[in-house]
Order: structure tokens, then C-alpha cells, then sequence
């Protein structure tokens, strides 16, 4: 009987962490600030780009399409890899 | 001035004999390999050693080694810029293009491991639903920053040189030169300088976000022993460190022996990264110890098993020869050298570095198989199947293929060089 309760205690205490670790007020703010120090340097970089001197519109114009058509083209290699390979399921 | 200009735009303009059966045998191996990645694609990942226990194998292996090789083009390129160190600018593009090579097979090594490769897409339309919690996500966020920013970084400094390579050149090549100068104009170089320099303060701590990012989808897990690390992200990067730079010592060599580059590429550039990679591969060697000493001195019974496994069991061979053949002795041999005044030997330096990156694969292999197929002391015994080593050799097939393929588009040198010198 004893040994019963504590299975059932540990089992309750596993379903509880299990549940909570989902919510985790610690869990969620962190992969924001992952992702936010990734990031960082981008917009330090976007802002030095439109702002800094010397500059030249056609410059800064080919810079910030070169940058938007790589990451584009990121995520076009994922969708098109996707399609392509699920030709075979 | 024109005749060391016109040398090092020879790779564009000239392509030797020997160029071509060599891509040839790339190009079969590449084709093999892709016939045994249809295999896999047809049949599942049942025609792998990988099971249910040891989920993750030689794919996973890859993308961590690739990863670690991209980080060199940065680590010069950013030094060469920001902190003036102009002795390295003659291999500054031929790291840079490492780098995007290496991003593009990390990519590619991780579709390849997935069982249901034509899922990929769920990464991005969920992006929002998982960035929060899973260290994978985080790791392709940075790996797509770093490889937006690092392409950009090669390209806008490319852009005078494919300059000069266009009005050298006739025919196809001119136009093909033309087509990648788009919106060109006379002056543009101040203010790309301006933005070259940003793109070097920003690439630099993405290039540490990468690594670490990638160490963080094993160090998060604390089930698996071994992984379970708090100082993982550094000791991966160390790792990156030391097998990019040794990478680009080995292309280097190779590069200046095939154009005869003997006195633009100068011998105290390779003692230079020499005794860098020396250095990083002792902290490298320092942090080992650290991890197995803490693991069996006091830790939990798993950490203690596969570390025992790693020193005395069944991948102690494996262990040994890596340690020893591939860090120690690559390492001695380095530190020799530096201790010797303006001594170097470019030849033993790259196979040295060879080694280095060699024996750096096989410590990734060693990171990823003994934890899953012993680690939590379950027997998930895994040995790679023909696919697998197909698909690996593939994988190493691809990279030269595109990198020699991308010397006869791309100036492998900065022609500002020329003018410095």
C-alpha cells in the first residue's frame, strides 16, 4: 500500500513537472532572448547601413535587396527541398 | 603591377588539364553518394546503422564538423579587417568561401538526416511555435543569419574585383561578370568599406551565436551523459576555431602550390595561424581533460560509463588515435615550430592541419555516438551501413566540387593585395 501512494505520488509529480515545464515563466523569455542576440547584430547592421556616411542610395539599395533575396532564398531552398523530396512519400 | 594582377585572376581565366578529371571523380563520387540518399529515401532510414536507440549517427557528425569548419573564413576575414591585420588578407576570400561551402553542407547534412526530409517546411511555418523552446530552431536562425550575412560579406567587397576580372576578360566570361556586377557605380568602394566594416563587427558575435547555439541541442539535454554541459558552448567553439583554421591552412597550401602563389601567400602567414591553431588546440586539449576528469571523479553512474567507454572500452581505440595521431602530435609539432625563429614548413603545417581536421571529425562522431548507443546503458549498437558511408563521402565529394567549381567565378584573392604589396 505504501509503496502504491509513493508510485502514485511520483507519478503525479512527474505529469505536474511534465505540464509545468511547458508554461515554464523561465522557459519562454529564453528563447526570445536566444533569439534576440542572434538578431541584434542585424539591426545594428540595418541601422549602420541606412544611416552611416559615406552612403549611396544605389549602394544601400543593392545591400539591403541582397540581404532580403539570401534570406529568401534560405527559406525558397527549405520549401523547395521539401516538395521536391516529398515526391517520394 | 598589371603581370601579379593578371596571376591572380589566372584561376578565372585559365583552367589547367589536371582541372577537369578531377571534378570528373568529385562529380561520380557525388553521384554515388545521391543514389545511395535515393536509397534511403525509398526505403526509410531502415537501409542506415541508426535505430532507435542511437538516433543520431555520421549525419549529425557532419553537421557539427561543417558548422565548426565555417567559422574560420570569418575568423580571418573579420581579423584581417577590423583589427588591421593585413599579412592574412591573401587568404581572406579563400577562408570567406570556406565558410559558405561548409554552411551550405551543414544545411544539407541535417535534411539528410531527417526521415521525412519533405517535413523541412514545418520548421519555418511553425517558426513562431517553436522558437521558444527548442535549441534546434535557435541553431537555424543563427545558421540562416550567419549564412545571409556571410555571402553578403563576400559578395560587396567582391565587387571591384569582378570589376577589373570584367574588363580583362572576353566573351562568356565578361558577360558572366557583368551579370554579377548588377547597379554598379563609379565610387561605390568608400561606401562599401563602410558597410564591409559593420558586416565584420556584426558577423562575429552570429559566428559565436552558431556554435554555441549548436552546442546547446546537446548540452540542453541533461538525460544524455556527456552532453549535459555548462561550458559546452566554448568548447565547441574552440573546437570550431581550431579545425576552420587548420582548414584554411590546407587549402591554402594546396592553393599556392597549384597557381604558384609561393610569394603572395608568404610562409609567415601559415606560421602565423600555425601557432594560433597550436594554442586553440591546447585549450582544446585542456578542456577535454576537464570534461573526463569532472565525469569520472564524481559524476552521475551514465556520465561515468560512457566516459569509461570513451577512455577504456569499446571506443577507446578510436579515442586514442584521435587524441594522439590527430591533437597531440599535430599540436607538438606546431609548438615546435613556433619555438624555432622564422622556421616554417608549409608542407608538414598542412598535413598537420590535416590531421587536426581529420582527428576534429572523429571527435564529433565520438561527441554523438557513444552517448546515444551506450549512454543511458541501453545496447543501441550502431556501425554506419554502405548508404551512410556513400552519403559521407558525398558529403566531403560536394564541398571540393563546389569549391573548385566557385575558383573559376570567384577572384580567390582581394586584388587590393597587390596595391598593399
Amino acid at each position: 500500500m505504501h509503496e502504491m501512494l509513493v508510485y502514485l505520488a511520483l507519478a503525479a509529480q512527474s505529469v505536474a513537472s511534465a505540464m509545468e515545464s511547458t508554461v515554464n515563466p523561465l522557459g519562454r523569455p529564453l528563447g526570445l532572448i536566444v533569439v534576440g542576440i542572434i538578431e541584434a547584430p542585424v539591426v545594428v547592421l540595418l541601422l549602420a547601413a541606412l544611416i552611416g556616411k559615406p552612403r549611396s542610395p544605389k549602394i544601400t539599395g543593392l545591400f539591403l535587396g541582397w540581404v532580403f533575396v539570401m534570406f529568401g532564398a534560405f527559406i525558397g531552398a527549405v520549401f523547395f527541398l521539401s516538395y521536391l523530396l516529398g515526391i517520394f512519400y | 603591377m598589371t603581370d601579379n594582377v593578371d596571376r591572380m585572376l589566372r584561376p578565372l581565366m585559365h583552367t589547367s588539364r589536371e582541372f577537369y578529371p578531377f571534378v570528373a571523380i568529385l562529380g561520380l563520387v557525388f553521384v554515388v553518394s545521391v543514389y545511395a540518399y535515393q536509397q534511403q529515401l525509398v526505403y526509410g532510414m531502415g537501409v542506415t546503422g541508426l535505430n532507435d536507440v542511437t538516433i543520431w549517427g555520421v549525419y549529425i557528425a557532419n553537421f557539427i564538423f561543417f558548422i565548426g569548419i565555417s567559422h574560420a573564413g570569418i575568423a580571418v576575414s573579420a581579423a584581417v579587417r577590423l583589427l588591421n591585420a593585413h599579412r592574412y588578407k591573401p587568404i581572406a576570400r579563400i577562408a570567406e568561401l570556406l565558410t559558405i561551402v561548409s554552411l551550405i553542407m551543414a544545411g544539407m547534412s541535417i535534411v539528410i538526416d531527417l526521415g521525412r526530409p519533405d517535413r523541412a517546411m514545418l520548421l519555418i511555418l511553425e517558426y513562431a511555435n517553436r522558437f521558444m523552446y527548442s535549441p534546434l530552431v535557435w541553431d537555424i536562425t543563427a545558421v540562416a543569419t550567419y549564412l545571409v550575412l556571410s555571402t553578403t560579406y563576400l559578395y560587396l567587397p567582391m565587387r571591384r574585383d569582378i570589376k577589373v576580372a570584367m574588363e580583362r576578360s572576353t566573351g562568356w566570361r565578361a558577360r558572366l561578370f557583368k551579370y554579377m556586377l548588377p547597379l554598379y557605380e563609379e565610387g561605390e568602394e568608400a561606401t562599401i568599406d563602410r558597410l564591409s566594416f559593420w558586416l565584420a563587427v556584426t558577423i562575429l558575435p552570429v559566428m559565436v551565436m552558431v556554435h554555441t547555439t549548436v552546442a546547446w541541442i546537446f548540452s540542453l539535454l541533461s538525460s544524455r551523459p556527456l552532453w549535459f554541459n555548462a561550458f559546452a558552448g566554448p568548447y565547441y567553439i574552440v573546437a570550431a576555431v581550431a579545425s576552420g583554421i587548420a582548414s584554411v591552412m590546407v587549402i591554402a597550401a594546396v592553393v599556392r602550390k597549384i597557381y604558384h602563389w609561393e610569394d603572395i601567400i608568404k610562409p609567415d602567414l601559415f606560421r602565423g595561424l600555425s601557432n594560433f591553431t597550436a594554442m586553440t588546440t591546447l585549450v582544446y586539449l585542456y578542456m577535454m581533460m576537464a570534461e573526463q576528469l569532472a565525469a569520472l571523479f564524481a559524476g552521475p553512474s551514465g556520465e561515468v560509463f560512457v566516459s569509461e567507454e570513451w577512455l577504456f572500452g569499446s571506443f577507446a581505440a578510436l579515442f586514442w588515435l584521435m587524441t594522439t595521431l590527430g591533437l597531440v602530435i599535430p599540436f607538438l609539432y606546431m609548438l615546435v615550430q613556433a619555438f624555432r625563429k622564422d622556421y616554417v614548413n608549409i608542407e608538414w603545417t598542412a598535413a598537420m592541419s590535416l590531421m587536426l581536421v581529420i582527428a576534429f571529425w572523429f571527435k564529433r562522431y565520438m561527441i554523438i555516438v557513444p552517448t546515444l548507443s551506450i549512454g543511458v546503458q541501453q545496447v543501441g549498437i550502431y556501425s554506419p551501413t554502405w548508404t551512410e558511408i556513400a552519403i559521407l563521402l558525398g558529403s566531403f565529394a560536394l564541398p571540393l566540387l563546389l569549391y573548385t567549381v566557385l575558383t573559376k567565378v570567384v577572384p580567390l584573392m582581394e586584388l587590393e593585395v597587390e596595391h598593399d604589396a
